[in-house]
């Protein structure tokens, strides 16, 4: 009998409403363990290279990991994936919750979509079954009322719904698929990609628990993780928002399209004002102690209902200071309008942040968008920007292709102000202030990412992360605005083990050591395994992923990031601290090395592939010759 | 004389969890002392403002300082 793992992966194929399942063996699972290196792994499988992302032939993955749904800090998520929509390359998101945890109780560790339904439809998978329902009277309605709407129908208040709002369904790049109507799988535009099979919602609800080897170990650990509160205290008082002024104090928080570094009103969108003024309760995702998520309430001139939650740290500084908007009910409001239609908050906000600079420099005129007066700071303009998106009318139709098809319909300047990496938006993070992070989005197989990535102040110093990762072999503090030998080597490392989070599906917030998230692995599955095993894992997965971006003919020119991180900021805190190019290039190619990858094509080698034993990746490459 | 301190992340764990306080404190007192007397542990401590611009360690404080203290950030 297998542990932590199911064993069936629920097959669905919307063009006849086929459902199969399929009962991977158990090296299967411990080869790819779930989430990004199992989807990577269907993808490179069943795509034919330069399908178009928005067709049929894509196939779209909902998958958790052989610890999803066991109960521990952090075992609650679950990714989407697909070919994505946006970068045209492997694409998925991962997102917290109740939804994983349930589809592992459903009796499945994955579902894997195919084909496109005729009329709009949803998948109901309660209790090792699937079935396809009839969805058209769920089409145009915005999640909390389709979520009422499924839950009304199955007679069941505790189905747990993953689904699109009509941004999905009008095929907005960046559209994202939401959980529990306040969690986002944000990046790559998987949304669209559900959109486009016009598949509404998947609905899951068990009874079973996930079979777990070693109860009692999984215990020790929460009792360990809740003697060790202080080591969380931070984002359970004040959310992933609490750390937005210290960004602004060291000048890395992204301000004006990532023109400036620090940002007058920063305190007025910061965790701390959001507690002290439009926060209701705190909430958390499954089986977790640290209980970051936020829920907030406001009333005029911006209502925000709390059945959203609240903004992120990335949804306040994407549609707050990037914006340069100071006014969080604001962006309360706006993270609605994004919950409430499935819109990623990070890629909307850096887009509209480049229209406010394209206005500003006249590439937009009133003309083009309908009269908006769509400058830096005006939240008005913002929100009716973010509604023409929605509603794909106007100037939001342009938008809603995503910053970098944008750009290139504006052409002339604009190209040069849109910040985005292989097509998806850069999120809220500054590589003048955190060297390593800018070649994490360059080289990124998802485009620019800050998850599966390294930032630099955190190993500054002798902080906690840097304690652990001696494990690892990383033993002393690197200055954040370094990129050398040493610290391409850490990133490296680091890398990997988020690839292998990724995959495990297991969130980054609790505070866990390498050593206790091999502990939880080994007590939910019962295989004895090794911090080693695992970073094979995450490698695993990053050799995958790029071996599914080269068959669809990325090369090394791809990895490369905005120039206008090259550019030092003339003022605030990290004025004229340069992030060289030079230094940029010369560790990428130290990467590429580091990682068994060839040198000047970034493409891996056979022999790499081997070594993870991916041999069948190194044929496929081979067929299509690459190298 | 008498100044504000504002800590961040995790730091008021160390000080009975307040986040916001008011202290009297000798002049001529320095950011450094400053972390000592709050027994800070100074791996925890990133970077320090005074009033909205960056200090060093020596840098003496004033009556009135609007001092904020900052654990290094990570990401996600």
């Amino acid at each position: 009998m297998p542990y932590g793992y199911i064993g069936k992966i629920l097959r669905v194929d919307l063009s006849d409403s086929r459902i199969t399942v399929e009962e991977p063996e158990e090296n299967f699972y411990r080869r790819y363990f779930g989430g990004r290196a199992l989807i990577a792994y269907y993808l490179l499988k069943e795509l034919q290279p330069g399908i178009d992302a928005l067709g049929p032939e894509n196939i779209l993955i909902f998958a958790g990991g052989v610890a999803t749904g066991v109960p521990i800090s952090g075992s609650g998520r679950n990714s989407v994936g697909a070919k994505s929509p946006l970068t045209g390359g492997y694409g998925d998101g991962e997102v917290g919750g109740f939804w994983g945890a349930e589809l592992k109780r459903a009796g499945f560790d994955a579902i894997i979509v195919k084909g496109r339904a005729e009329k709009p439809v949803y998948l109901s998978v309660a209790d090792g079954h699937g079935e396809v329902r009839d969805a058209a009277h769920l089409w145009g309605k915005e999640t909390t009322e389709a979520q009422k709407a499924i839950r009304d129908e199955l007679h069941d208040d505790a189905v747990r719904v993953a689904q699109i709002g009509p941004a999905g369904e009008r095929l907005v790049r960046y559209a994202c698929v939401i959980n529990d109507v306040n969690r986002a799988a944000g990046r790559c535009g998987i949304g669209a990609v559900m959109g486009s099979k016009r598949l509404k919602a998947v609905a899951v609800r068990g009874h079973q628990p996930v079979p777990v080897k070693e109860p009692e170990a999984l215990k020790r650990l929460s009792q360990w993780l809740l003697a060790n509160r202080d080591l969380f205290q931070g984002l359970h008082e004040n959310g992933t928002a609490g750390g937005l002024m210290a960004l602004d104090a060291a000048g890395g928080l992204p301000t004006r399209n990532f023109m400036q570094g620090s940002f007058k009103g920063a305190e007025a969108i910061s965790g701390q004002t959001m507690r002290d003024t439009i926060l209701v309760k705190r909430d958390t995702c499954f089986a977790c102690a640290v209980a970051c998520k936020r829920v907030v309430k406001a009333e005029s001139p911006y209502d925000v209902d709390p059945v959203y939650g609240g903004p992120e740290y990335e949804t306040c500084a994407a549609l707050g200071s990037n914006c340069m908007i100071d006014d969080l009910k604001a962006v309360a409001r706006a993270n609605q309008v994004c919950a409430a239609n499935s819109i990623d908050t990070i890629a909307v906000g850096t887009t509209i942040a480049f229209a406010m600079e394209c206005f500003e420099k006249g590439i937009l005129t009133p003309k083009d968008t309908d009269g908006i007066e769509l400058r830096f700071g005006n939240a008005e303009a913002l929100l009716q920007a973010l509604n023409l998106i929605v509603a794909r009318k106007g100037i939001g139709n342009l938008l809603a292709e995503g910053v970098a098809r944008a750009a290139e319909k504006l052409g002339g300047e604009a190209p040069s102000l849109a910040m985005h990496v292989k097509g998806q938006e850069v999120p809220l993070h500054e590589p003048r202030l955190k060297h390593a992070l800018g070649l994490g989005y360059a080289v990124s197989p998802t485009g620019a990412d800050h998850v599966h990535n390294f930032h630099d102040t955190a190993w500054s110093q002798e902080t906690k992360l840097l304690r652990d990762s001696k494990t690892l072999g990383i033993l002393e503090p690197l200055p954040a605005q370094r990129l050398d030998a040493r610290k391409t080597r850490a990133f490296t490392y680091f890398t990997l083990w988020r690839h292998f989070m990724n995959s495990a599906v297991l969130c980054i917030f609790p505070p866990w050591s390498y050593s206790q998230v091999a502990e939880i692995i080994r007590a939910a599955t019962g295989w004895d395994t090794s911090i080693w095993e695992l970073l094979k894992v995450g490698e695993r997965a990053a050799n995958l992923t790029r071996a599914f971006n080269v068959r669809e003919g990325f090369a090394s020119g791809d990895d490369d990031i905005p120039d206008r991180f090259f550019h030092a900021f003339t003022e605030g805190p990290l004025a004229g601290v340069a992030y060289s190019r030079e230094a940029f290039l010369a560790a990428k190619r130290l990467y590429y090395q580091m990682m068994g990858w060839d040198e000047e094509t970034g493409i891996p080698t056979a022999a790499k592939l081997h070594e993870l034993d991916l041999g069948w990746v190194a044929e496929e490459l081979g067929r299509h010759g690459k190298p | 004389m008498r100044l504000t301190v504002t800590l961040y992340g995790n730091l008021p764990s160390y000080v009975g969890g307040r986040e916001k306080f008011t202290l009297e404190l000798e002049p001529g007192t320095t950011v450094q002392d400053l972390i000592k007397q709050l027994r800070l542990p100074k791996e925890e401590i990133w970077l320090v403002s005074i009033n909205g611009s960056r200090a060093a360690e020596t840098q003496p404080l004033r009556d009135g300082d609007d001092i904020r203290i900052f654990e290094p950030v990570s990401g996600g």
